[in-house]
């Protein structure tokens, strides 16, 4: 499967010079199964461009994109309103993931659509152009023609609920953690079950040591030791904090050089090929 | 469409961010002047409808709306799209402690930014948030819905500064120290509203969100006994009053002509030269910029309306994250 970076940011977009390398968009990583199945993580405004990209590939009538949410913070839903594709006729765009606190998936995302705060067309709407079914589930596994979904809720802060995803295709596999903290130990072994020996782990590292903590996010040790103990094949540091330069990411990764597991940083509009081979 | 690709480092000066330390802005006079500057205007945010960090917008900038003000010593914001992030962390490093943010409308990107403003965690700053009343939300209630749960983790209620909130009625004029404000309708979807600073003898007009000259009456809420058209006049006045004599328009140019949507309640620089020419302002600043547009398309759309400008008597200049005009 193939797996490009639209958006690496995390809490807020922060379009700068000094975030150009590494990217400045919220979360989005698309992947692409090996049969073209399209599947989205997220959808930040990292979101709006993928669906450009879509269209630009003939993403039109009877085309189907699988979004995953692993949660409902804005900085993971903003670019909806925004995908494009979602104005075509005939396309089928699905949206899985899970409401909070009593409130189902779907009210939640209409909550984003109110009128005061968003001018755009409601995609709920039949009239919009493509279809949207929203998908609820909790601790699940299913599948999207040959990509493997397993979904399992992970600790994200105290209020927030946010699942994260392990996903197989074609005998490669990766963990997508991107909004997780560690506050008790049980919080830990989920996040290793889920990532366990997978090619490639996406984990949040909004955190960094001896910096205030931002509650509910994980530091870069956080992550590789989660890879470690999960032995996975390369832990990418993702969901930077939103005024974390390329420089500092840059010596983060430098410091993991000798680290027996490759650890790398998120780099917006980097693209990774995972296979068995 | 250009498409996002790994980012090279430049030497671009328009750095903004760094690593929680103050933000380093180039000082760009364009207008030098011997004298001390009675307002300075700094574009910490120039793009409309989201913040875009892509290569093709790098030149111009990728936040969303946001304006700092320095009039007389009194510190002004307009809008708080993600470039108030920047504004604010400059305002805490200054150890300003007392700000006004003057709110266009609540549509997110022009207040995506402000659960990012760090004044808000300073005890001892006060912030006033100033814009059109609604009719059926206060503005407490729009800025607590944005950061409620399940949706935000930083609850209003957790602002250490002084927050207050002060709404407007259409028309309303008042004092921030020597500077006057007015805050006017514009035909935007839902309640929108431009703003004229006015501090010793210089005046910025902000006018955006709106659609101009369009047609079909986008301002919700309204007198419904009074006839569309009259409305539509009413609010095109309100535009003409707010821009009258300024020395700085800042306009609302998401499109151009041939792009124009007449449902998006948004305008084209054509209009807002017109505006300018009649109203006898001195220049026009494009700004909410949309998201596709590329810097070099910036370039060309200057190009473009060029002599459209000299025509009217214009100064013509596109908002550019990082620029810093002295009045």
């Amino acid at each position: 499967m193939r797996v490009k970076l639209w958006g690496t940011r995390g809490s807020v977009s922060n379009p700068s010079a000094g975030t150009r390398r590494y990217g400045g968009n919220t979360s989005c990583v698309e992947i692409r199964g090996t049969a073209g199945e399209v599947v989205i993580l997220d959808a930040g405004f990292g979101l709006h461009w993928l669906g450009q990209r879509l269209m630009g590939e003939g993403f039109s009538s009877g085309s189907e994109a699988h979004v995953l949410l692993s949660h409902v913070h804005w900085d993971h839903i903003q670019g909806l309103p925004f995908f494009t594709p979602m104005l075509v006729e005939g396309n089928h765009i699905r949206v899985y993931g899970r409401g909070v606190n009593g409130q189902g998936l779907k009210d939640a995302l209409l909550c984003q659509m109110e009128r005061a705060y968003c001018p755009v067309p409601d995609f709920f709407d039949d009239s919009i152009g493509a279809r949207l079914t929203v998908h609820e589930f909790d601790n699940d596994s299913f599948t999207i023609g040959g990509v493997e979904i397993r979904a399992r809720q992970i600790h994200h802060g105290d209020a927030a609920m946010c699942l994260g995803y392990r996903i197989e295709n074609d005998g490669g596999s990766l963990a997508y953690l991107p909004d997780v903290d560690y506050a008790d130990p049980e919080h830990f072994e989920s996040a290793i079950d889920l990532a366990q020996g997978v090619d490639l782990l996406i984990h949040d590292s909004l955190n960094r040591e001896g910096e205030r903590p931002v509650a509910g996010h994980a530091t870069d040790a956080d992550a590789v030791r989660v890879g470690e103990q999960a032995d996975v094949g390369q832990v990418m540091l993702f969901h930077h904090h939103p005024d974390r330069s390329d420089d500092e990411i840059d010596s983060i990764v430098a410091s993991y050089a000798q680290h027996r597991i490759r650890v790398s940083a998120a780099a917006q509009g980097d693209e990774i090929r995972l296979s068995s081979g | 469409m250009q498409l996002p690709q790994v980012l090279v480092k430049s030497e671009d000066p328009f750095y903004i961010g760094g690593h929680l330390g103050a933000p380093k802005i180039p000082i760009i006079d364009h207008h030098p002047t011997d004298a001390t500057p009675t307002m300075k205007i700094l574009f910490w945010g120039v793009r409309g409808s989201f913040p875009v960090a892509e290569a093709h917008a790098a030149g111009y900038g990728g936040n969303t709306p946001c304006l700092e003000i320095d009039a007389a010593g009194q510190s002004i914001v307009i809008d708080a799209g993600t470039g108030i992030r920047g504004a604010g962390q400059a305002l805490v490093a200054r150890g300003v402690q007392q700000i006004d943010l003057l709110l266009s409308h609540a549509h997110w990107d022009h207040i995506q930014g402000f659960p990012y403003f760090a004044p808000l965690d300073e005890e001892s700053v006060t912030v006033r948030v100033h814009s059109l009343r609604h009719p059926t939300q206060s503005l407490n209630e729009i800025f607590s819905g944005q950061q409620q749960a399940p949706f935000s983790t930083r609850p209003l209620e957790e602002v250490r500064a002084k927050l207050e909130f002060i709404e407007h009625e259409d028309g309303d004029e008042f004092d921030l120290g020597e500077t006057k404000v007015t805050c006017r309708r514009l035909n935007h979807p839902g309640i929108a509203a431009g703003y004229r600073v006015e501090s010793g003898g210089h005046v910025l007009a902000y006018i955006c969100d709106t659609d101009l000259d369009g047609e079909v009456l986008h301002a919700e809420g309204l007198d419904e006994t009074v006839e569309k058209a009259d409305l539509l006049q009413q609010l095109r006045q309100n535009a003409r009053d707010l821009g009258h004599s300024a020395d700085l328009l800042v306009c609302d140019t998401f499109f151009l002509p041939e792009e124009y949507e007449p449902l998006w309640g948004h305008s084209c620089p054509d209009e807002f030269l017109r505006l300018a020419g009649q109203v006898d302002a001195a220049g026009i600043w494009l700004f909410h910029h949309r998201p596709g547009r590329a810097d070099s398309d910036m370039d060309g759309i200057l190009e473009r309306y060029r002599s459209a400008a000299a025509a009217e008597g214009v100064q013509l200049h596109a908002a550019r994250e990082g620029v810093e005009v002295s009045l």
